[in-house]
């Protein structure tokens, strides 16, 4: 019999429940991958030697996502139970237990989770595939499929019967604990008016400009640590820019419907004054969550876009500065007999794509630094014009010959100092190679470090092939190098290194050397790119993961809250749309202004957040500059609006099911007399 | 004198194929302009599905209305709300005012609906809240008023659009008898002075003895109808308890 009951309340009921039921499918989604994270062996193929932080972060996410779930279910649920007051009250006069009661409501709930259970795993595969396919893009590797495991889907079912658990027990103590008057009440009462509204006023305006203030603060510090306090001004103004925001937002909301109501002109059209009326009452109730939540979305944007900016900038970094598969460097081979085999040996360990030795020469006095910057940190040399062009089509570039002069390369340089050389006027200027003298021709666009170590850290001179021919003849200080790009960036590494071990071993290569005031001892020095990024990954990967869950959560559970909140307060508010239909309002004119309250409802709590994207985009260039400037502007808006548009599709989704759910519910009391 | 409400063979039926209730069961009479008229009944007997045929919120099964010369039974969806807006006015027992809106507002709200000129709507709302005696709860909010109070209130929001008609159901259910007295003789007065026509819903004999006439409805069907005429109000009280009683013994 109850579960009858149950069983028709959840087809009836399911405006309330469908917001559950998203939740739940969400959540249960992604509980799924990252369950699949844990155990399966894809996690393997991609990350090999970070796997095991992946699976340990995965796992601790997977557990603070159910806990936090269970919790925002078990508040949900008291909405969901308020929401039928009136008929669970109905059901103790007519003399059943609250056990029975509560076998109904936790009758519904299991149907409501196994449905969900279903649909989140449904759900879980694709988005598994998804966000592997998206490491493996962001990781640059090969596409792989995203193994599923038994285990993960084990895991999975577990952690949702305990969702389920815990967030009964809220359910349950609430069921126990609430009277039978107040089950029979049901009917909301009245919010207070709003008071002291000049006040409130002046509160909101008063901490807009210090948000202001502390967001100008804190990006005009970010990124430069030579300013006092820097670490003070960056906390401090974020800590005052977040309490800002909550004053922001309580401020406004008492204030705000206020002053409109105020304006006879125009609320006093169609159904503006039961529109503000009723926001009124319910925002300045909730003014308090709202500055929080707007807070928490902020730091979603915030926190994830500077990260992202972070991880970015330093893996183009990386990039920029290893732009060859391998780069190796190796004592001046005048004559070309120890580098000869090169080419063949390099050719053992991949498929070569392409593959340019050259050779680097100082150039002492050091004048082209001195001209750029006013002193010197790094040595000048030379480099042929042919081996520019060559090194510069390898990675896609179409670069000008140098012409009569010479170009300037700046070779690994960036922020100011890149700055400072394409801004620098050369008129005047030239440079002494052997007995010619050259101007400067350009200044190279080339960001990518085309030499990498030995003398190569720095501006290097690239001149016309001849005039470093003769220059080389009384230079002996030199390096020769070699730039390889493997196909797809695949190669035996370890087999790579070990040879080269060895070779440096061998008495033909054994050697030592100093070179620009550095001693080496290898002959041949090697640089991986691909070292250096997985690297940075395995120390960015895991919290990378942890940043892009957490907002998810984040907003996700939010949503549920606020879908939850306006679901109830929408049946409890069903009374008053029906006076307003009496009072002569069409059925359009009243979802009109029902629509207008949930859009309301939802969208304040974001309006802050997503201004915010905006400083906190500035705040992103600025470190991105710092940072080498490897980043196009598009990129970081693309690092914010990637946040932004994530919490734009959850509003999204959860506002119109609210929307949808309301409206259906207002339209069938409208419809209906008494 | 002309019509204001004509009703012929008002038929209505509740539910679906397989139960359907018959709330009306053909009921035709008519009213002229500026009558108050009052309608008893058991329980059940229909009332208040008459007054929701009437006032257009509930389709009817069969039959005519018309009102102020509109046949609403032939209006479209959106004529039928510009209808309920502009031509009638509702007072029920309870809940007739919005609790987030001030007694200003609530009065204010059918023009507001209409679009009104904020100018005008002030203009009218203090001549209603003048005749109705409430300018003093302009910026109160209903549940600081008592419950005579809000039915004033309510009136003084009925009549501000100048209807053709006030349907009003059961408006003194939640008043004692001196309020109740109270909001008869306001009705009453809107009836004589503002020229207002009220079609109201009672089961009590001595509310319904301030109409001019008492239509009685049993089983969806009028079962009598009685004129109070010249007489007064204490004899045309009585004729009703007897009419009450034959119809099924309920207490005038
Ligand atoms: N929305 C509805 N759906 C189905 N049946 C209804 C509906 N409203 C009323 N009824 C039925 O129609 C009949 C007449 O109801 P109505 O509300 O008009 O009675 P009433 O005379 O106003 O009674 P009371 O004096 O108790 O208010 C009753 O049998 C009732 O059960
Ligand atoms: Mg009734």
């Amino acid at each position: 019999m109850l579960f009858k009951i149950a069983f028709r309340n959840v087809k009836r009921q399911i405006g309330g429940y469908l917001i559950y039921f998203i939740t739940v499918a969400l959540t249960v989604s992604l509980l799924f991958t990252l369950n699949s994270m844990i155990f399966s062996s894809t996690v393997t193929l991609i990350a090999e030697s970070f796997q095991n932080e992946v699976r340990i972060v995965s796992a601790f996410l997977s557990v603070l996502l159910s806990i936090a779930t269970a919790a925002v279910l078990g508040y949900g649920s008291r909405f969901l139970l308020r929401r039928r007051k009136k008929e669970f009250g109905l059901y103790l006069t007519i003399g059943m237990t609250r056990s029975d009661i509560l076998v109904i409501f936790m009758t519904e709930l299991i149907f409501t989770f196994i449905f969900s259970l279903g649909a989140g795993l449904a759900l879980g595969i694709p988005v598994f595939q998804l966000i592997v396919a998206g490491i493996t893009k962001f990781l640059q590797r090969e596409f792989v499929f995203g193994e599923y495991s038994v285990s993960g889907l084990i895991l999975t079912v577990i952690m949702v019967v305990v969702i389920f658990l815990l967030s009964s027990i809220v359910s349950m103590v609430y069921l126990r604990r609430v009277t039978v008057a107040n089950l029979l009440q049901g009917e909301q009462v009245a919010e207070k008016t709003v008071r002291h509204p000049k006040t409130w006023f002046t509160v909101m305006i008063v901490f807009f400009v210090l948000l202001v203030i502390s967001m100008a603060g804190v990006a005009a510090t970010s990124g430069d640590t030579s300013i006092d306090g820097y670490a003070l001004i960056l906390v401090g103004g974020s800590l005052i820019g977040l309490l800002s925001v909550i004053m922001i937002y309580v401020g406004a909301m008492k204030s705000g419907v206020f002053y409109l109501l105020k304006n006879r002109k125009f609320s006093a059209r169609g159904t503006r004054t039961f529109t503000l009326r009723q926001l009124s009452g319910r925002l300045s109730a909730d003014s308090v969550m709202f500055g929080i939540i707007a807070v928490l979305m902020s730091v979603v944007i915030a926190g994830g876009s500077v990260f992202l900016t972070l991880v970015w900038s330093q893996l183009a970094g990386t990039q920029a500065n290893n732009p060859y598969t391998v780069s190796m460097y190796m004592p001046y081979d005048s004559t070309g007999e120890l580098t000869a085999d090169l080419p063949e040996w390099v050719s053992t360990f991949g498929t070569v794509e392409s593959m340019h030795q050259y050779t680097l020469y100082h150039l002492p006095g050091n004048n082209l630094h001195k001209y750029i910057n006013g002193y010197y940190y790094s040595e000048d040399s030379v480099m042929r014009e042919s081996d520019y062009l060559q090194l510069s089509e390898m990675i896609g570039y179409n670069v000008d010959p140098a012409g009569d002069g010479f170009i300037v390369l700046c070779n690994g340089i960036t922020g100011d100092d890149w700055e400072k050389a394409h801004s620098t006027n050369y008129e005047g200027f030239e440079i002494e190679l052997g007995d010619r003298s050259l101007p400067v021709s350009y200044v190279s666009s080339v960001r990518e470090r085309l030499a990498v170590g030995g003398i190569a850290n720095s501006y290097i001179v690239v001149a016309p092939d001849e005039v470093v021919d003769t220059y080389a003849i009384n230079n002996a200080r030199a390096l020769t190098y070699c730039a390889v790009i493997y196909e797809n960036g695949i190669f035996d590494e370890q087999s790579m290194l070990e040879f080269f071990n060895e070779k440096n071993n061998e008495p033909e290569y054994e050697t030592s050397y100093s070179l620009a005031g550095v001693h080496y001892s290898n002959f041949f020095n090697i640089d991986i790119s691909g070292m250096f990024a997985e690297y940075l990954m395995q120390m960015a990967a895991p919290w990378l993961w942890i940043v892009c869950f957490i907002s998810i959560v984040f907003a996700l559970l939010t949503m549920a809250v606020l879908g939850l909140k306006s679901v109830t307060s929408v049946t409890e508010d069903k009374r008053r749309y029906k006076l307003l239909y009496f009072a002569g309002a069409t059925e359009k004119e009243v979802l009109h202004s029902l629509t207008v309250q949930l859009l309301l409802y939802f969208f304040l709590p974001f309006v802050v957040p997503l201004l915010m994207s905006v400083p906190i985009l500035f705040i992103c260039l600025a470190l991105s500059g710092f940072m080498g400037g490897y980043m196009s502007g598009l990129q970081i808006a693309g690092c914010v609006f990637l946040f932004s548009a994530m919490l734009l599709v959850l509003f999204g989704l959860y506002c119109a099911v609210t929307c949808a759910i309301a409206r259906t519910d207002i339209r069938r009391t409208l419809r209906s007399v008494s | 004198m002309s019509e204001i409400l004509q009703v012929t063979d008002a038929v209505k039926y509740y539910g679906n194929e397989s139960v359907a209730v018959r709330a009306l069961a053909g009921v035709s009479f008519s009213m002229q302009r500026g009558e108050f008229v009052a309608v008893m009944g058991p329980s059940g007997s229909g009332k208040s599905t008459l007054l929701s045929v009437i006032s257009t919120i509930e389709p009817l099964s069969g039959g005519r209305i018309v009102i102020a010369g509109d046949a609403i039974t032939e209006l479209k969806d959106k004529q039928l709300s510009a209808f309920r807006r502009d031509r009638i006015g509702f007072i029920f027992q309870e809940y007739n005012l919005l609790d987030t809106l001030t007694v200003e507002e609530n009065i204010a709200l059918p023009l507001n609906l209409r679009k009104t000129d904020p100018t005008h709507i002030a203009c009218e709302v203090r001549r209603v809240s003048e005749a109705l005696g409430v300018t003093d709860q302009l910026d109160k909010f209903p549940r600081e008023l008592s419950g005579g109070q809000r039915q004033r209130v309510a009136c003084a929001r009925a009549v501000i659009t100048s209807p053709a008609l006030i349907l009003a159901d059961e408006p003194t259910g939640a008043l004692d008898s001196r309020n109740s007295r109270m909001l008869m003789e306001l009705f009453c007065m809107m009836n004589e002075k503002l020229g207002v026509s009220i079609l109201m819903v009672t089961h009590n004999a001595a509310v319904a003895s301030y109409a001019d006439r008492v239509i009685f409805l049993s089983d969806g069907k009028i079962f009598d109808e009685i004129y109070r005429g010249e007489r007064d109000r204490k004899d045309f009280r009585h004729e009703i308890v007897t009419v009450t009683e034959a119809l099924g013994g309920e207490e005038g």
